[in-house]
């Protein structure tokens, strides 16, 4: 995974936010703008709102799920990550833009400034004040408040008719957007494509979001926590490409499992008919999952993510695996030794679990060990070694020089390593991370 | 988790200035059941309606505009006001029919908006009123901040 493409990103988000600045600052003279403390308070309001609503309409736009932003920033777990970390700043924005134009009515008086934010009789304000309260209610939910996930993802949905409303403000308020051609054109076209991402994604995303149709052939248990099932295509000749490494997001017709849509990486390789995913028991709808029937007819959006062999020229490589972390180097490691010419990766894997009871593939990898004499599989268990670090992983690597060093697990397991490898001199350029949390 | 706690204080900041402006608005309104007191209360002389007059009401909080041939007391509205603050302000204690008729060189005031005005209404100018009337507009104007027909579903 290429890390200028998470830069690029984020430089592309910062040129979006900082256009409607610009064009804003040449409409009135620094002076106005700026020349008493209310005044920058108005403007630092104002400013507030225009950015607050391009990085809104991004963030909508980076949860469309679109495979475009998959394969062309750092893969989809970034492009969510960042799709809560842009909302997040839009949110703040948004909860300043009201308080900082208060400041000219407070300079006034405190009933004109009561009026400004607790007058509820017009309407292009109500939808500002609406969508905004909108905001902190889907927001607190989202950050604060512990739900089921499946009740979060009704409510989060929510956010895009909020951002709706938030336009209707935008655009039916007298202000800076409504006296300058390009800046409204310019906002119009961030909400447009906010709200087609939105719709796309949500309304029409049955019809328009390409799936795959899978039925499932078998549902077997590898130990007390992961299950693995694997699912065959039901029409032949359609059927799912993918890469090893990467995931997609599944959802059963099975009235014993919930319908909802979530994502688990691959542990088949793409020169089987069947698709394969190895799931660990650790929620309301993962604990179920064992009860999948056979037959049961299965949609599946995908594959996603850079966590790829493809993606990383280097092939002497450290594969550190957390718990159920272990399912994409299983793709991966089959995928190598079918491949004759795959013979010159030099790979070392290091599987940790807590105990040996969470261990799954064992059997698998281990063979690959013993058939490629350069494939390692190192199982460290951290009941009885304690936790992994960066330090025993030079040692018994015999160095991290030139190496790259793909991580999965949980996300603590991961920012750790990722600390102490820094540390030790790797530079984040050969460090590839896989978080399983898209939020 | 930073951003989690960026979130979280900039919440609590949101609402702490919401419910602080609310709560000293609310007591601030239970006390006001006097007249404005650039106001003369106990004065008995009648106030005639001159261009001069209306030049001594010149603030934000005591703001009185000729419009036409009336004369308005807009203060309790500035808060309110779709165009801002400082487009109202800058034509207290002055004609302000050209500015109100051109939005400030924008358009127009929707009908809604002429309506809206004639709630703070004093009298024509060139009439002449009693202290006592212009006490009991000022104080209907003032105990109802916000004028009960204010459909503003046009730009102002």
């Amino acid at each position: 995974m290429k890390r200028y493409n998470t830069h690029t990103g984020w430089i592309i988000v910062a040129i979006l936010a900082i256009i409607p600045v610009l064009i804003w600052l040449t409409m009135l003279p620094f002076s106005l703008r700026f020349g008493s403390i209310v005044a920058i308070f108005t403007s630092l309001g104002q400013v507030a709102g225009l950015v607050g609503i391009v990085l809104f309409a991004i963030s909508l736009i980076l949860s469309a799920r679109l495979k475009f932003f998959d394969r062309h920033l750092s893969g989809l777990n970034r492009v969510y990550l960042n799709h809560s970390r842009i909302g997040a700043i839009a949110f703040i924005l948004l909860l300043f833009h009201p308080l900082f134009l208060t400041v000219q009515y407070l300079s006034i008086s405190l009933p004109s400034a009561a009026s400004f934010l607790f007058s509820f009789s017009y309407w292009p304000t109500n939808f500002g004040k609406i969508a905004l309260f909108a905001m902190i209610v889907l927001l607190v939910l989202t950050l604060f408040v512990s739900l089921r996930y499946h009740v979060w993802k009704k409510t989060h949905k929510y956010l895009g008719v909020a951002f709706f409303i938030a336009s209707l403000h935008a655009f039916l308020i007298p202000s800076d957007i409504s006296m300058n051609l390009v800046l409204r054109w310019y906002v119009l076209s961030l909400s447009a494509l906010g709200i087609v991402a939105y719709i796309y994604r949500t309304i029409l995303g049955r019809f328009l979001v390409k799936r795959y149709l899978y039925t499932v052939a078998e549902v077997k248990q590898l130990n007390a926590i992961i299950t693995e099932i694997a699912l065959v295509p039901f029409q032949p000749n359609k059927t799912m490409p993918y890469a090893p490494g990467q995931f997609a997001f599944i959802s059963f017709a099975d009235p014993l499992i919930s319908s909802e849509q979530h994502p688990f990486s691959i542990v088949s390789t793409p020169e089987s008919n069947e698709l394969r995913f190895a799931i660990k028991k650790s929620g309301d709808y993962t604990r179920h999952i064992e009860k999948l029937q056979k037959g049961v007819m299965a949609s599946i959006e995908g594959a996603y993510g850079k966590f790829t062999l493809s993606e990383i020229p280097n092939k002497r490589q450290i594969w550190i695996a957390g718990g159920i972390g272990i399912t994409p180097f299983v793709s991966m490691a089959q995928y190598l030794f079918h491949q004759p010419e795959n013979k010159e990766y030099a790979i070392d894997l290091y599987y940790c679990v807590r105990n040996d009871s969470e261990l799954a593939y064992q059997n698998l990898l281990a063979e690959f060990a013993s058939n490629n004499k350069n494939f390692h599989l190192i199982s460290f268990c951290s009941d009885m070694q304690g936790r992994i670090n960066a330090k025993v992983v030079q040692d018994t690597s015999n160095g991290l020089e030139n190496k790259d060093i793909l991580i999965c697990g949980p996300s603590v397991m991961m920012r750790m390593l990722r600390e102490q490898l820094g540390q030790l001199g790797v530079s984040k350029r050969n460090i590839h991370s896989e978080d399983f949390q898209l939020t | 988790m930073l951003t989690k706690k960026l979130v979280g204080v900039s919440l609590f900041i949101f609402w702490a200035v919401v419910v602080a402006i609310l709560v000293a608005w609310l007591l601030s309104y239970q006390k006001n059941t006097t007249i404005n007191p650039s106001i003369a209360m106990n004065n008995s002389t009648p106030v005639v309606l001159t261009a001069s007059e209306v030049a001594k009401h010149k603030t934000g909080k005591d703001c009185w505009m000729i419009v036409g041939d009336k004369i308005y007391n807009v203060a309790p509205y500035i808060g309110a006001h779709q165009g801002g603050a400082t487009t109202i302000i800058n034509s207290c204690g002055k004609d302000a029919t050209i500015a109100f008729n051109t939005q400030g060189g924008q358009g127009n005031h929707s009908s809604n908006a002429r309506n809206l005005l004639q709630n703070f209404y004093i009298g024509d100018v060139g009439k002449t009123v009693s202290a006592e009337q212009l006490n009991n507009t000022v104080f209907k104007i003032q105990s109802n901040p916000l004028p009960a027909k204010s459909s503003r579903n046009e730009d102002d």
